[in-house]
């Protein structure tokens, strides 16, 4: 039943690379809605032990490769399938347009799919090196969509990412080496079971750390992210700041807390915490001076990304390094809202960019004062999505950023306070920069290209989502009780070695 | 004795293979040097997982680390490809040979959107 | 002891080679020591009792990664006929120093690091090689590796093949094509090689087919069947032949995933019959993997020749090129 959500996708992907051009466009839509209506059957069926664990071809651990899923996989999954699907449905339309029709026969829809069936074995897999093989297929499919455009700035911002991606993988893969040098096993549960705090293993886990920073684009390793965030099609910048992001970082959730947690020190977490209030502040500040729409909107998802690594700092105590369960599931639950509702809100913020630079024939911030009061529901997502953005009431980034600050006053972490507050009112800043050039006096009338309607009800979609994610944090913290070493595994597929 | 020991060479080999490639991509310009230099990281990378299958072979090395590198280098040459395709066509619409450039001022410049 | 001695001095020429090949002043230079490595490299592969890699590595990481540096070289290096040349770029001189101090200390730390590293690895002989051998009778071939690869951790190579074909479609894309029937047609080459490319074919053909069959029992198998079929591809395409590219459009897409459909197909069946995912039938176990791996071949070959082949002119770039002489 599991092994579905990624069965269901690729299957997808196959299928629309067989069929002619012309019924492409629906058969992937087709297949993105199976795969969304899959998840959603998966995270509400009863739970059991078998439905969480799969052993493929029926070996054990740690001979075989197992499928694994906790809370934390189900809400990724179900993040990912709501934001994949409405830009699924803003796809269609998009890449059907006259403007874009250069881009010939193009395979979006394979690369797409087969990224997306990626994306959801990462969520469910427990095996090291199956890890390492899934990073690989969504670094090189989305290194594939970023060039659908084919200008050659999108070409040279694809290969720098590429490069910074093989880079992420290849190091994630020599850690995957040492650890396997040390332990034998590749199996996530077996290898938190046996870790010692030896010097390979800090290694492997350095570099495992590392590897997943350049993919998450964690400030300074972010230097790829901009250029390929903002040459992308209007869909494919959506996926990528929403969803590609966000499954290096569940990796890296799935290291620190799964594999690592007996060698994670506070040190090392202060250390990503202070990464990501630099990465806060240097993100939003460049957003405020871009002069691009697509290229702010994407100097914003360095920033948020930092909210992202205050997770780390929060959960782990002072001196002993252990967990504290007052505080730490209010950091936990922080952080996983601000992963999610940023997924729905970054998602929302380019899409409606993308029917804005339709409508306009240019991405200049500056020629935002030619829409004169047109396209309202574009314009209006940008707002809801920027509220979410700045983390004002009611909104998912509201829940995630209070949660946050709760953590960080009980805690006693006070320095994280300035950081927060000043990366809002940064992010306000950029918001009212697109907000306002909107309203003030346009400089010549201009004609706007027509926006098909799917394309914008899909991003208000989304960003209503991202509202609606501010109302659903109880059922995040009761998935988020779930967790990965404590969900039941079936008899027989219990731990076996010679 | 002497199997610890041809570990020891090639594993040590391995890393500093890994090491003499990151400083090339990091430190060279031509993207096909930095190509060249991501693909010797990842001949480290085998060459640490081989080390290991041979030293925990008793009968035979042990298969799962040389199943795991095929399956690298299959992955690594399907990047190398990839990235090998976007390098030519960067060559061919811009006459650029590194990703470190600079844009040249000209009136036509300015009058991009 | 003069064992030792030969891994010393392999290991030597690995990293003096490798120094050269990132460090010598000639790109084309840095390219044939490149080939060069990844054929001492094969060596070491012997030499640790891994011929399977050593075959792939020979076939690929020397021959293949070779042939497509050399003519991303060629490409790269010739200055005319850049019509589509947008002018607004030109390369940085130099780096900083700054640049290239920061770079050689972190590679130094980096290595001193994993030297450490290294050097405290404990001996503990684990390793899943038992496990391997236990299950090695119930898994449907004789060979440890072919058992690991198709059977014990099938999934990885099903999701390895679709990086594979990910990696022709994204070359289709950066091209802006959908398929190879938008590829100039070949220069004709010499009588004489096409010849000796037609009278080299069905050896070609038995090789992959030997190599598949071999991998049933011992070093062989899907891949290294896969690369001979695919460098038979490329020889053909170079002998002035279409090769790939007079396949029928719907046949090469479906050759293209035939590896990937085969699996997603044997392990739909068995989820449907069995509720496991990619589990073989105890009984036809040999067949299925033997199945699996002929349809992984197919696709592999298609697949790398694809890889080479996609690079090569095309049909609008020629006819831009006529004109432009005109």
């Amino acid at each position: 039943m599991m092994v579905l959500v990624v069965v269901i996708p690729f299957s997808g992907a196959l299928v629309c690379f067989l069929v002619p051009k012309r019924v492409r466009r629906y058969a992937g839509l087709a297949a993105a809605a199976a795969t969304s209506l899959m998840v959603i059957l998966f995270a509400l069926i009863p739970k059991g032990a078998d439905t969480f664990h799969h052993a493929l071809g029926g070996w054990k651990r740690p001979l075989g490769i197992h499928l694994q899923a906790d809370g934390l996989s189900i809400i990724f999954l179900l993040l990912t399938a709501v934001t994949a699907f409405l830009v699924s449905v803003y796809a269609g339309p998009y890449f059907d347009s006259p403007q874009e029709e250069k881009t010939v026969d193009h395979h979006f829809w394979t690369l797409w799919l087969l990224l997306w069936g990626g994306l959801n074995g990462l969520y469910i897999s427990s095996d090291i090196f199956n890890i390492y093989v899934l990073l690989e297929l969504v670094s090189l499919a989305a290194v594939a969509l970023t060039t659908l455009k084919g200008e050659a700035e999108a070409l040279i911002a694809a290969l720098r990412y590429l490069m910074a991606a093989m880079l992420g993988s290849l190091v994630f893969l020599l850690g995957v080496a040492f650890l396997y040098a040390e332990y034998g096993i590749l199996d996530l549960g077996g290898l938190g079971g046996e870790l010692r705090a030896t010097l390979p293993t800090i290694t492997a886990f350095g570099l495992m750390v590392f590897g997943m920073l350049i993919k998450t684009a964690l400030f300074p390793l972010h230097f790829w992210l901009p250029a390929a965030h903002g040459n992308a099609p209007a869909p494919v910048s959506a996926i990528l700041s929403a969803l590609v992001i966000k499954s290096s970082y569940f990796v890296l959730l799935r290291l620190w807390f799964e594999i690592f947690p007996s060698i994670t020190t506070y040190a090392a977490a202060q250390l990503l915490g202070a990464m990501g209030a630099f990465a806060i502040l240097w993100g939003s500040f460049q957003a405020v001076r871009q002069e691009r729409l697509k290229l702010l909107v994407a100097h914003s998802t360095v920033s948020q990304i930092g909210y992202l690594f205050l997770l780390f700092p929060l959960t782990v105590a002072q001196i002993t390094g252990e967990h504290d369960p007052s505080w730490s599931m209010q950091a936990w639950t922080g952080g996983i809202c601000q992963a999610v509702s940023h997924a729905a809100a970054k998602a929302a913020l380019f899409l409606a960019v993308g029917n804005i630079v339709h409508a306009l024939g240019t991405d200049r911030l500056i020629s935002l004062r030619d829409l004169k009061g047109r396209l309202p529901l574009s314009v209006f997502t940008i707002g809801i999505a920027g509220v979410n953005l700045m983390g004002l009431p009611p909104s998912g980034g509201f829940v995630a950023k209070w949660m946050l600050l709760n953590a960080v006053i009980s805690s006693g972490q006070w320095w994280w306070i300035p950081i927060i507050v000043l990366g809002s009112l940064l992010t306000a800043g950029y918001v009212f920069l697109m907000l306002g050039h909107v309203f003030a006096p346009s400089r010549k009338p201009v004609l706007l290209e027509p926006v098909p309607r799917t394309l914008e009800v899909s991003a208000f979609a989304l960003a209503l989502c991202a509202i609606f994610i501010g109302f659903t944090t109880s059922g995040i913290i009761d998935l988020l009780q779930m967790e990965l070493h404590a969900m039941p595994v079936p008899e027989a597929l219990a731990w076996s070695l010679p | 004795m002497t199997e610890l020991d041809s570990f020891l060479v090639y594993a040590l080999t391995a890393v500093t293979l890994f090491a003499l490639g990151l400083h090339s991509l990091l430190s060279r310009r031509h993207l096909l040097r930095k190509i060249m230099g991501l693909n010797i990281m990842s001949a480290g990378a085998f060459l640490l997982f081989i080390s290991v299958a041979h030293r925990n072979g008793k009968e035979f090395a042990d298969p799962v680390p040389q199943a795991m590198v095929i399956t690298g280098i299959v992955v690594s040459i399907s990047a190398t490809g990839f990235a090998l395709a976007l390098a030519r066509r960067i060559r061919k619409k811009t006459g650029l040979t590194s990703l470190d450039y600079r844009e040249k001022p000209s009136p036509e410049n300015h009058n991009r959107p | 002891m003069t064992g030792i001695l030969f891994d010393m001095a392999l290991c030597a020429a690995l990293i003096l080679t490798g120094w050269r090949v990132l460090h010598s002043s000639d790109h084309f230079q840095a390219v044939v020591l490149f080939i060069t490595f990844g054929l001492i490299l094969a060596l070491a592969w012997v030499r640790l009792e891994a011929p399977d890699i050593a075959i792939a590595e020979a076939a690929v990481g020397a021959s293949l990664a070779g042939v497509m540096l050399l003519d991303a070289l060629r490409v790269m290096r010739s200055a005319g006929k850049e019509h589509e040349q947008e002018r607004r770029w030109t390369n940085v001189a130099r780096l900083p120093s700054f640049h290239l101090f920061f770079s050689f200390i972190a590679a130094v730390v980096v290595l001193v690091l994993l030297i450490c590293a290294v050097l405290e690895l404990s001996g503990r002989q684990g390793g899943l090689a038992d496990l391997v051998h236990a299950e090695l009778e119930s898994s449907g071939t004789k060979h440890p590796v072919t058992a690991v690869l198709l059977n014990f951790r099938g999934y990885d190579t099903w999701i390895e093949l679709g990086v594979l074909l990910l990696a022709v479609l994204g070359i289709l894309t950066i091209r802006e094509c959908s398929d190879l029937r938008s590829l100039a047609p070949p220069v004709a080459s010499t009588i004489v090689f096409e010849t000796l490319v037609r009278g080299i074919m069905p050896l070609v053909l038995l090789v992959s087919g030997y190599l598949l069959w071999r991998g049933g029992f011992a070093p062989g198998g899907a891949f290294q069947a896969g690369v001979v079929l695919g460098a038979g591809c490329i020889l053909l395409w170079m002998a002035g032949h279409r090769s790939l590219a007079m396949l029928g459009d719907a046949t090469w897409r479906i050759l293209l995933i035939l590896g990937f459909l085969a699996f997603l197909a044997l392990g739909s069946s068995s989820l449907l019959h069995t509720g496991v995912f990619l589990a073989y039938d105890r009984q036809y176990a040999s067949l299925q993997i033997f199945l699996l791996e002929s349809a992984a071949t197919l696709s592999i070959g298609t697949t790398l020749a694809g890889l080479v082949l996609a690079l090569q002119p095309l049909k609008k770039d020629l006819s831009q090129a006529n004109r432009d002489v005109r």
